[in-house]
């Protein structure tokens, strides 16, 4: 009898060992600087400064080896949907905003330890704090999962010789008529009237989200977003009304209007190194790049133009720990060696990473590329139109990018006020659609936008 | 009765490799195709772990679904005319060349060289030559006076630009299978209706075109099987900053793509591909009927 006691107690124990190791995935174990880490990325441009943190991490901690993968964006979004429910995953990953929702609701991704978390919060500005945040299994509300990695805001960039030829000044437009105004000094046609240098370089295609983000900029500055809030704390479509059909007609009057614009020209940063756009709209990586393919090419970069209000497109990416990752706390340890000063200042200035720590000095970078500021120097009232971390945002974005795809084509939209809130009413539909198909339908009408307004010193030092 | 040791050898022999090659059917293809019937009937988000049955529903959305009626809609507009042309000149093209004349293998070798290679590559070179500012066609088309054209971006250019890169990749698999075909056909039948006074359009239509049925049977269902899973030189082309607008030519494999690996509705990719699937089924077993009435098959 006594015996049998003793064995129900010691399997009772067992049990509750073995439920804390599995409960805790190892968050409370001691760092053990040894096995291999695992870390993915969807931004092959971060491969030459990760190089050297492998290097300098495995030198420091010989008994770990560190196995870094880029890939492709969307690949790696797929591989991580693939790999990270089946417990298959990297430790660490690094990812955009948009994307973690669905994996942090689901569980999938590791709460960090209080010392990450005091480290984020002291170390980061607030605007990159505040978009991070989230609501896992059991939380009470949102917190802190990962690391931020990048923070920034769309800036508009243009071509100071192309302005200085066309009798321009050497500013970017401050307004919408006063971009169209440049767009058509500068914009240059052949003899057949086929555009050979562009106005403005828009987004026009891309098969993916992107269209819809830089429509987006538009939508914000005409007073819309894609999403914005209603009462109950849900989402609406927020672009089936006048700021959306004012966005499209900027579309509309670029490509129909003023012909500054066209399908069959070469598009974004690539035409514009090529000197065949005078402006474009994107964040921080062309600049690093221009100056190192394209030396010769001169170009400036400042806030967006405003039409309604002024603003822009503002997302992040973090590093996170996927919950079945075997040696959780390496990983966090990994995290915080790559987020050195020296590391994030390497790929601050030879890539346009912009790492958001406002305990870092970047006043040298900024000296070298003052484009930069033009992502950081934020007038009074510029707004910062945000991706709702819901986890359709992805699949909302990207649907609504084709629809709009379809209405750029389409010329008799031009001018046609009735026929664009047609469009824009059926593709409202769909995005409404989606969200009640994820119960995230908010009811009654659209309270705010999904924007916050810049803060006026996000705390860097310029 | 008593079996020879030779035999047993050769059963055992057969049998072996057959039930690894059977097992490697089940694997691979079986076990797939029965998964995702199965799947089909289910909300199966590929994040969440909340994956309830669900039924029919997810066809029932299938029905509502505008981007799907449109892939259909592209799929089947573009199977019909790839294997009509596919078929049509790789026929032509083999009536000319099966008469082993001087310069005939070069070219079959050219006409079959695009099928070698991958379809990757082919549709990266292609989109180069059909790029609107710096691409080659637009350079050969303004000899002719013909102003730079969109292929990839105007709507009624893409999906015609891409069906042409798709017959001109399998022209000369077809076109080999064919000529094997016509050589086949022993010269007795065609001497015969020669002596009987045929014309060479007679003795192809109603005595060689007859006895190449079965290979066109065979053609017909494998061209329509590839042509309603076109997949790569759309997605090769179509997609990136400087590409067409992807929905133009939105076509089923493309949307089960994007449903299952870009919004990871596995359930709904699932249904579509059921449906692509009772479509391959169903334009097969027609086909086979239509061959079988008309007399091809016998």
């Amino acid at each position: 009898m006594k015996k049998g006691r003793i064995v129900v107690l010691a399997a009772l124990a067992l049990m509750c060992l073995g439920f804390q190791v599995y409960a805790g995935g190892g968050q409370e174990a001691e760092l053990v600087k040894e096995g291999s880490v695992s870390l993915w990325t969807g931004w092959p441009l971060l491969s030459e400064v990760f190089d050297q943190v492998k290097k300098d991490y495995e030198a420091a901690n010989p008994q770990v080896n560190l196995e870094i993968a880029h890939f492709n964006l969307r690949e790696f979004e797929q591989k991580l949907a693939i790999s990270v429910p089946a417990g298959q995953g990297p430790d660490i990953f690094i990812a955009s905003e948009f994307i973690m929702p669905q994996y942090i609701e689901a569980g999938f991704v590791a709460k960090p330890p209080q010392e990450i978390i005091d480290f984020v919060e002291g170390s980061y500005d607030k605007l990159v704090r505040a978009v991070n945040m989230w609501t896992g299994p059991g939380d009470k509300q949102a917190q802190i999962y990962g690391v931020p990695h990048i923070g920034i805001a769309r800036v508009m960039y243009y071509n100071r010789d192309i302005f200085r030829e066309s009798g321009l000044p050497d500013r970017s437009p401050d307004t919408w008529s006063e971009l169209f105004a440049f767009g058509q000094k500068a914009a240059r046609w052949d003899s057949s009237g086929t555009l050979t240098r562009s106005g403005i370089s828009l987004r026009l295609f891309g098969g993916g989200s992107g269209v819809t983000e830089k429509y987006n900029i538009k939508l914000c500055q005409a007073g819309g977003s894609v999403l914005g809030k209603t009462a109950d704390g849900k989402w609406k479509a927020y672009y089936d009304n006048q700021a959306g059909v004012d966005a499209m007609n900027f579309y509309l009057d670029a490509l129909y209007k003023y012909k500054i614009e066209s399908f069959e020209i070469k598009h974004d940063a690539q035409a514009f190194m090529n000197g065949q756009t005078a402006m474009f709209q994107r964040e921080l990586w062309p600049t690093p790049s221009f100056k190192k393919n394209a030396p010769e090419l001169s170009f400036g970069t400042s806030v967006m133009p405003a039409f309604k209000q002024r603003g822009t497109v503002y997302s992040t990416e973090s590093a996170f720990v996927a919950k079945s990752s075997g040696n959780q706390p390496l990983a966090w340890d990994v995290i915080e060696f790559f987020n050195q000063p020296v590391y994030l200042k390497a790929w601050f200035k030879t890539q346009g990473w912009v790492p958001p720590r406002i305990d870092i000095d970047y006043s040298d970078i900024f000296a070298e590329m003052p484009e930069y500021k033009a992502a950081f120097d934020f007038p009074e009232g510029y707004l910062l139109t945000l991706y709702p971390a819901i986890p359709p945002i992805d699949e909302i974005n990207t649907k609504f990018g084709e629809r709009l795809e379809k209405a750029f084509k389409n010329a008799s939209l031009a001018g046609n006020n009735a026929a664009i809130k047609r469009f824009l009413d059926e593709a409202a539909a769909e995005t409404n659609k989606i969200l009640a198909d994820n119960g995230l339908l908010g009811q009654g009408s659209v309270v705010s936008g999904n924007w916050v307004e810049a803060p006026k010193d996000l705390g860097y030092k310029f | 009765m008593v079996y020879s040791k030779l035999y047993k050898q050769r059963f055992v022999f057969v049998y072996t490799w057959m039930a690894i090659l059977l097992a490697l059917f089940v694997f691979l293809r079986f076990i797939p195709i029965v998964s995702t019937f199965f799947l089909s009937l289910f909300r199966w988000e590929l994040i969440r772990p909340h994956r309830p049955f669900i039924g029919l529903e997810n066809f029932r959305q299938l029905l509502l679904d505008a981007n799907f009626k449109e892939a259909i809609g592209n799929t089947t507009l573009f199977a019909a005319v790839v294997v009509v042309l596919t078929l049509v000149l790789s026929l032509l093209a083999a009536l000319a060349l099966e008469k082993k004349l001087f310069g005939g293998s070069l070219f079959e070798t050219l006409y079959f060289l695009p099928f070698v290679i991958p379809l990757v590559p082919i549709s990266l070179a292609w989109k180069w030559i059909y790029d609107p500012t710096n691409g080659i066609l637009n350079y050969v088309v303004g000899w002719f006076g013909i102003a730079k054209q969109g292929w990839l971006i105007n709507e009624a250019l893409a999906l015609p630009s891409i069906m042409f890169v798709t017959i001109w990749h399998r022209i000369g698999y077809n076109l080999i299978i064919f000529i094997v075909g016509l050589r086949a056909i022993p010269s007795d039948f065609l001497e015969a209706a020669r002596i009987d006074g045929a014309g060479s359009w007679q003795s192809f239509w109603r005595v060689r075109l007859p006895l190449l049925m079965p290979i066109v049977l065979y053609l017909l269902i494998i061209n329509t099987i590839e042509a309603f899973n076109i997949f790569t030189p759309v997605y090769v082309m179509t997609t990136g900053a400087q590409g067409a607008p992807a929905a133009w030519v939105r076509v089923l494999v493309m949307d089960i793509y994007q449903n299952a690996f870009r919004y990871f509705h596995i359930g709904y990719a699932s249904a579509e591909s059921v449906v692509l699937f009772l479509i391959i089924m169903v334009v097969s077993l027609f086909q086979f009927r239509m061959f079988r009435r008309s007399g091809g098959l016998e």
